[in-house]
């Protein structure tokens, strides 16, 4: 659900194939078209871009009215047990506490009730109308089949099956895995779509476990790497928050601030203490505190905003680390206008990008004389433009994690093509020069940079090695990199420790750095099976551990639910099995916290309720731009989303169609990789827009044909495919026509096209402003 | 320019018998001598991992040893069968990794460099229609000089407050999903140094 994972991620769907062979596993795709993955499945199951929350908190009622649901699990490993203050309350599509002005709620007001000494108020009969169980039950009581089939316009014969097949994995002994990608969350609404997917896995006890989980597809060979590296304005590395002004003043109040006072995260001194010691060796964390950057409290920075600044020329210089945002980025024709508000950009990448020639003419040319942004000629953009040739990644080497967080290493095996570089070097490059200018001061505005460590050895090309090592972290001794730490269970918050990244810290305890390991047997205690763990192929995050939370794949008293699934079991004295325990070694589970299985939580459980920007549990909004009105309640859109072009909302009146954006297995992401190659580009050369056999005949549109597509942000054009894949769906009563477009073109390449993303809205979700997408209005005719 | 069926039917044959060799993990020898002038017999292959989606699936590069550094060196990338992740299996992505450095020319068939690549540092004026080739050197002193101008015009020390913030809202960083765990160790350490919070990559889109 969410994912085309036959397409997008086609090994992945193999393992699913091979399930269904060996283990006599059911594949369910749930999709608003009929995919490459709905084709290899044995149930396909269609909803309406954008509803996914009714989908599934008609699942959840379903579950709790026949309590499906895995009874012990939910008791011992869940906050359903935890009673919620009675300040909370729900109506009408608003929990308590909305103030309609800000758009946000004072989520204090869904705080748990706690005894005296500060721990949780729970009832483990699940049984008090006030423990979230009970809440929950209420909640969805109004997502019945029927109303949930009119908003979704899925069959409710097709609706039921998927519903009995995924509860069955209830079952202590059965489980069900979830995998999700950018359908799941490129909506107004996709942090609680994602939620609402943990919270149908830890209902069935499905989180933890061997064949469990919620599994996002990455879609970049690194984004989660990158991801843990913090190339987000949120976070630093290892997922330590960037410091607010107001909230974060100095290094003692971030500590108190941003520290829990239970769960794992009490540690988070020591691993912000030994970030700022890896970038500024020489001074106390105290102090080097204050060289981080402070946001605004409360401003926006995210992809979103950074293009409405630049928009408004409050940005005027731009790294693009192989990003190509015109294609890639919503509302792409603002975001190029944007970029030519720039004093000056520095594109870094192998190929020649549309942002990267942003200010070409090749860049103006559009299929309508729709111009809502102003794009300018190139005679008129004053950017200055570097372009930096990168090389590919097989002609320099290092280290990429996977959606599961395994490291692994990428050896070189042929020279950069002419003198393109590795990026490690051109970022070397830079950092050293960019030293030099502001060697000479003495101004105290410059100390994060006179500070700054920079010490990867001597020539153009950093040593890896020695990145290696600060990203393991080692002891600090005279001021210098003393011997490597084990794992991060040694750092420490006084300055004596330095690592650039705590998550990663293990990866190199001493002589050997770890994610090139390449012995693939998998191995299981005696008289265990394995479970696919690989141990000693390269190396995972956390400390080498392939499941997280896998304390909850044992029960209560710490035996496996499934001893065919079994990850790691008490034997009476300490944790054994198939994994890293995800858990203190020797904790006895019948002792205290031997139950809590979540550690990175304060509570210490895993969290069916839990406060998002727009309420504790999830609940159904319609899509920004949507065919109808909100069936469940009276907020159409999501309550706590930023508007930032209220005066570009399609309406149903000029725009009556639902518009969604997808990938094919030839092309990647924006294209530029892909494009870019002559075999690539054959098997896939033109956009296209996909459309019902009805819709075509009521637009007159054939087969091949070339369309317009257009929405209040602009036009494009594309070739008509005309398939059987989409049907129009029966909502409340009215048909309603889908389509759907490929969004990898550009005016580059051997492939060269339409960008979709001209189509798409600047709106997102209400936690990360992912942008909407994946649901939008628009409307098609001939060319 | 438009590839053609026809090239493109030349072009994948000429790949089949490099196809049908694996020497790590099977033994394939049986059906190697029986394929005449197989390219990456005795050729080592030399382990990555695939730089499309997430999944990870390990590939192997067969490169010819001594190939000078400007031209092909490319004999073969094909799925890793030690990998666990994918055993040997590669997507259309990434059964055609080598076009990443090397294509097979629509007009000779010989193999070279993948023309899209850009070998240069290029340097674009404000208001100008193209391209000018510039050595690494003036790239680099030119980009770090247009950073400090624009750091040291919009640094902010102290807020209204007096809180030290040590903040630069002109600069912003884009990118990085793709790059290596040792690079973006680099990045975000010089980004935070240069007082960017404007700093976003593909995880948000």
């Amino acid at each position: 659900m969410g994912s085309n994972a036959a397409e997008n991620h086609p090994i992945s769907f193999k393992w699913l194939t091979e399930a269904r062979e060996k283990r006599g596993a059911k594949i369910i795709s749930v999709d608003p078209r009929f995919t490459r993955t709905s084709a290899r499945s044995d149930l396909y199951c269609p909803l309406r871009s954008g509803t996914d929350i009714a989908f599934m908190g008609g699942m959840f009622n379903y579950i709790l009215q026949n309590k499906l649901y895995h009874e012990e699990y939910v008791r011992w490993y869940t906050n359903a047990t935890f009673i919620v203050k009675d300040s909370f309350g729900f109506e009408d599509g608003l929990f308590t506490g909305y103030d309609p002005e800000k758009r946000s709620y004072d989520q204090n007001q869904w705080a748990f009730e706690t005894n005296e000494d500060g721990t949780y108020k729970k009832d483990m009969t699940m049984e008090d109308p006030r423990c979230v169980l009970q809440i929950m039950k209420k909640h969805y009581e109004r997502y019945d089949i029927d109303l949930v089939c009119r908003i979704t316009g899925t069959p409710k014969n097709k609706y039921l099956e998927v519903i009995e097949a995924y509860a069955a994995t209830g079952a202590p002994d059965k489980t069900g895995t979830i995998m999700y990608a950018m359908g799941t969350t490129q909506h107004t609404v996709g942090t609680e779509n994602v939620r609402s997917f943990a919270i149908l896995q830890l209902l069935l006890g499905n989180i933890g476990r061997a064949g469990g989980g919620v599994n996002a597809l990455r879609g970049e060979s690194n984004v989660q790497g990158s991801t843990d590296w913090a190339l987000l304005y949120h976070i630093l590395p290892g997922y330590l928050e960037t410091p607010q002004a107001k909230r974060d003043p100095d290094f003692e109040t971030y500590c108190a601030v941003e520290t829990p006072k239970t769960g794992y995260w009490v540690n988070k001194p020591k691993f912000i203490a030994s970030l700022l010691k890896s970038w500024w060796m020489a001074d106390d964390p105290a102090k080097s505190y204050n060289y981080i950057p402070k946001r605004i409290d409360g401003k926006h920075y995210e992809h979103i905003a950074l293009f409405e600044a630049m928009y408004k020329e409050e940005i005027k210089g731009l790294f693009v680390w192989g990003s190509n945002p015109i294609v890639g980025g919503p509302n792409a024709n603002k975001e190029q206008a944007a970029l030519a508000k720039l004093d000056w950009m520095v594109a870094v990448d192998l190929w020649q990008t549309e942002t990267s020639e942003f200010w070409s003419y090749k860049a103006v040319e559009r299929p309508t004389d729709k111009d809502e942004y102003g794009i300018k000629t190139p005679e008129d953009i004053a950017t200055e433009v570097f372009f930096l040739p990168a090389c590919s990644s097989f002609e320099k080497e290092g280290t990429v994690s996977n959606s599961g967080r395994w490291m692994q290493y990428r050896w070189k095996s042929a020279d950069p093509v002419g003198d393109s570089k590795a990026d490690l070097e051109i970022v070397h490059k830079l950092g050293l020069k960019i030293k030099e200018l502001y060697a000479g001061s003495s101004r105290v505005e410059d100390e994060p940079i006179t500070h700054l460590t920079w010490d990867y050895g001597h020539g153009d090309h950093p040593d890896i090695d020695l990145i290696a090592r600060e990203i393991n972290g080692f002891t600090v001794v005279d001021g210098k990199p003393g011997p490597q730490v084990a794992n991060f269970t040694k750092l420490m918050a006084d300055g004596t420790t330095a690592c650039s990244n705590w998550i990663y810290s293990g990866c190199y305890p001493a002589d050997e750095y770890l994610s090139k390991r390449r012995d693939n047997v998998d191995t299981a205690p005696p008289g265990a099976k394995p479970i696919g763990s690989y141990l000693n192929w390269s190396w995972c995050w956390p400390v080498n551990r392939r499941i997280i939370y896998n304390r909850a794949s044992a029960t209560p008293e710490g035996q496996p639910w499934d001893t065919d699934r079994a990850s790691i079991w008490w034997n009476g004295e300490k944790w054994i099995g198939n994994d890293i325990p995800d858990f203190g070694g020797t904790k006895d589970p019948n002792g205290p916290g031997g139950r809590n299985a979540f550690i990175m939580r304060p509570e210490e459980v895993g969290c069916i309720y839990s406060k998002r920007n727009e309420g504790p549990l999830p609940e159904h909004y319609e899509p920004w731009e949507s065919p109808i009105k909100n069936l469940l309640n009276s907020q159409d859109l999501n309550p706590a989303v930023v508007i930032w072009e209220p005066e570009k909302q399609g309406q149903t009146d000029k725009y009556p169609i639902v518009g969604t954006t997808y990938r094919v297995s030839e092309h990647w992401q924006s294209g530029v990789m892909t494009r870019m190659q002559p075999w690539l580009a054959e098997l896939m050369p033109n956009c296209f827009v996909e459309m019902s056999e009805e819709l075509a005949l009521e637009k007159d549109i054939k087969n091949g044909g070339k369309v317009i597509i257009s929405t209040t942000r602009g036009d494009i054009e594309a070739l008509a495919c005309v398939t059987k894949r989409f049907k129009p769906f029966l909502i409340d009563g009215n048909y309603v026509h889908q389509v759907g477009v490929l969004w990898h073109f550009g005016f580059n390449g051997y492939a060269p096209d339409e960008p979709a993303n001209r189509l798409t809205p600047h709106i997102g979700d209400a936690n990360t402003m992912i942008p909407e997408y994946k649901a939008w209005l628009c409307d098609v005719r001939r060319a | 320019m438009k590839v053609t069926r026809r090239q493109f039917l030349k072009v994948t044959g000429a790949t089949v018998a490099s196809f049908a060799v694996i020497d790590l993990g099977f033994d394939m020898t049986a059906t190697a001598s029986e394929v005449k002038g197989v390219r990456t017999a005795g050729i080592s292959p030399i382990p990555t991992i695939c730089p499309f989606c997430g999944c990870g699936c390990g590939l192997v590069v067969y490169s010819k040893d001594g190939a000078p550094a400007d031209g092909p060196q490319l004999l073969s990338i094909q799925g890793d069968p030690d990998n666990p992740i994918n055993r040997g299996g590669a997507c259309s992505k990434g059964s055609a990794l080598m076009n990443l450095r090397e294509i097979y020319s629509p007009e000779t068939g010989e193999q070279e460099i993948n023309p899209e690549r850009k070998t240069k540092p290029l340097y674009r004026a404000s208001n100008s229609t193209k391209w000018e080739e510039k050595d690494w050197d003036w790239m680099i002193d030119e980009i770090a000089k247009r950073v400090k101008k624009t750091r040291d015009d919009y640094f902010e020390h102290q807020d209204e407050n007096g809180i030290i913030v040590n903040r630069c809202e002109a600069l912003a960083s884009l990118g990085g999903a793709a790059l290596d765990n040792e690079e973006v160790n680099l990045i975000v350490k010089l980004n935070k140094a240069l007082g960017m919070n404007y700093v976003e990559h593909q995880a948000r889109i």
